[in-house]
């Protein structure tokens, strides 16, 4: 398989074609990757037109990124990991087939999600990908859900899910991170209190707390206990 | 003695143990000290020195003496697990690739392939050309086994002396790419104090003021900054020894507040002794809190590391302040000073 991987810096250069206006042919940037057939995006496409359409016809872009990150994940979950390591590919799959749907979210584009920025794991396709391989449960039949996905997916939780999930080991563990996510949909800490929360509660037992080993059941029990050392501590700070 | 961190710190045996006999209990508590993690990161080149498809790695394990060294603490094999974890930055896959009890492990000698990825998914990682890191760990109730860990310092020390690892292929008859582990792990240990066992021993079990009381009464008697030894530490490392015995201390007061506030709630009960308890409980909380008021000289960590870097001579002193409001609060409490 072959796929096309576009550097930072053409994804500067192309980020600002596509401010300026200008007709854009994405085979001159980056280069092949591969061997075999190139990878054909044309399910990409018609995802990213299609997430378009319906923030076209009024539908909010975050519900549209949660459920489309849905079918994204479904659509590339079967490509080699060499691929997918590489922040070049996802450039490519974001800009060659999600620009429709990334401009509704961002006009003028930003750097970040273009691939652009310095936060690799921002690029639109990228995040998408990796918030729904974080909340896929697979279920006694082999099936996959991804209820912890759609339960953010409604509400505006960009930072939530960039500093406190995707970005950090945490988007790795699935059982801890499915426990964090619902505890958050729950009951929404304030920007600054999640932070301290995430810093000293969840962050920092890292080093001593092996997470990354816990159960499903665990991992619910843990944060439910973090949560309320935490607010209590909170409380007792105020008082 | 000397040591690459730059960080000097003496052991305090009679300290410890004292404090180690008032906090008296078994289990394991979760710590909320940072220290940095045992992880080892292949890059890309690495891996591909080893010239194969495929990765083991090797762990030889001494089973028999670290069945006899944590006896001596009460624990058997079944206690203690073995894990692996590989972990890639890039694509957030991680996984346990192998997880037994000590005690189901019948070989000295382990060959565990790392390959997989996840759990339904079994490309390799090799393939990662941002590499990938692999941790290693034991684990006692699902807390590593490191510095921090309800273990004596000795049968710690010896079970990380008796672990060793390396990376190799498949056909690897070689030396392969060895780690030691015991070289890592010892630096950590020299690093940070053996007061942190004491909190985790804190921890396990809810902390009545009188305890609480008494270990105060310890640690400040130990006069444990001043003991520090000027002319072989920095003031890094002596701010690092305040920092942790902050920590530790408003941890085991929080912790023992929220216990006691349990107990009240349940029996409903707001004049029992408990609720005295309490109310001691959280004017220590305060002092040690963000807000504390009895000290008004109470630093974050945030605070303290930021004064430490810039200004780390009169962080101590700050520091020195803070010993000596608790040493006036330790007094008023033994006396049965209504705070």
């Amino acid at each position: 398989m072959k796929y096309r991987s576009i550097s930072k810096f053409d994804a500067t250069k192309i980020r600002d074609l596509i401010i300026e206006g200008e007709l854009l042919d994405l085979n001159q940037f980056g280069e092949l990757i591969g061997i075999d057939e190139e990878m054909d995006l044309s399910s990409l496409i018609a995802l990213g037109n299609e997430a378009a359409l319906q923030c076209e016809r009024g539908a909010d872009p975050v519900r549209v990124e949660g459920e489309f990150s849905i079918i994204l994940f479904n659509l590339l979950r079967n490509i080699p990991v060499s691929i997918r390591d590489d922040a070049g590919f996802w450039r490519w799959v974001t800009i060659g087939a999600l620009l429709p749907f990334l401009m509704f979210q961002e006009n003028p584009l930003k750097l970040e999600s273009v691939g652009a920025g310095t936060n690799h794991k921002d690029v639109l396709a990228r995040r998408m990908f990796l918030r729904a391989q974080v909340s896929k449960f697979i279920q006694q039949d082999g099936t996959l859900q991804f209820d912890a996905l759609i339960k953010l997916g409604t509400k505006n939780n960009h930072d939530f899910w960039q500093s406190h999930v995707v970005r950090v080991s945490t988007g790795a563990e699935n059982e801890l991170a499915q426990a964090l996510i619902n505890s958050h949909a729950e009951d929404r800490l304030s920007t600054e209190h999640l932070r301290a929360f995430i810093r000293d509660r969840i962050n920092r037992p890292k080093g001593t707390i092996a997470t990354f080993l816990m159960s499903p059941a665990d991992a619910s029990d843990y944060i439910q206990e973090q949560r309320e050392l935490f607010e209590y501590a909170e409380e007792s700070d105020e008082n | 003695m000397a040591r690459e961190t730059g960080l000097q710190v003496r052991p305090y045996p009679d300290l410890y143990d004292k404090i180690w006999e008032i906090l008296d209990s078994s289990t394991v508590h979760s710590p909320t000290i940072r220290y940095p993690k045992g992880d080892y990161r292949l890059t890309s080149e690495q891996l591909a020195n080893l010239g194969s498809s495929e990765l083991y790695m090797e762990i030889e394990l001494a089973k028999d003496e670290i069945s006899e060294l944590i006896s001596e603490d009460g624990l058997s094999l079944d206690d203690i697990r073995l894990s692996i974890y590989t972990y890639s930055k890039e694509t957030n896959l991680g996984s346990v690739v192998y997880s037994e009890r000590l005690a189901d492990i019948q070989e000295e000698q382990l060959k565990i392939k790392l390959s997989a990825v996840t759990r339904e998914e079994v490309d390799p990682l090799l393939a990662c050309v941002n590499g990938f890191s692999v941790t290693i760990l034991l684990t006692l109730n699902g807390h590593r086994i490191n510095p921090l860990t309800n273990l004596s310092p000795r049968a710690k020390h010896s079970i990380l002396a008796r672990t060793s690892f390396r990376f190799l292929s498949e056909s690897d008859e070689g030396s392969g790419l060895s780690f030691n582990q015991l070289t890592d792990e010892i630096r950590e240990i020299e690093k940070i104090p053996k007061l942190s066992a004491i909190y985790i021993k804190s921890l396990e079990n809810p902390v009545t003021s009188e305890k609480l009381g008494d270990c105060l009464s310890v640690f400040i008697d130990s006069n444990l900054l001043n003991r520090i030894d000027m002319s072989r530490g920095g003031p890094l490392g002596k701010l690092y020894i305040a920092k942790i015995g902050i920590e530790i201390l408003s941890d085991v007061v929080m912790r023992s507040s929220i216990e006691l506030n349990r107990q009240i709630t349940a029996t409903g009960n707001q004049q029992s002794l408990q609720n005295l308890d309490k109310t001691i409980v959280m004017t220590l909380i305060k002092m040690f809190s963000k807000k504390g008021q009895l000290t008004g000289q109470y630093l974050s960590n945030d605070e303290l590391l930021e004064e430490l870097i810039e200004r780390p001579e009169k962080s101590i002193t700050r520091v020195q302040a803070i010993f000596s409001a608790q040493s006036k609060f330790i007094d008023a409490f033994e006396e049965g000073v209504e705070l």
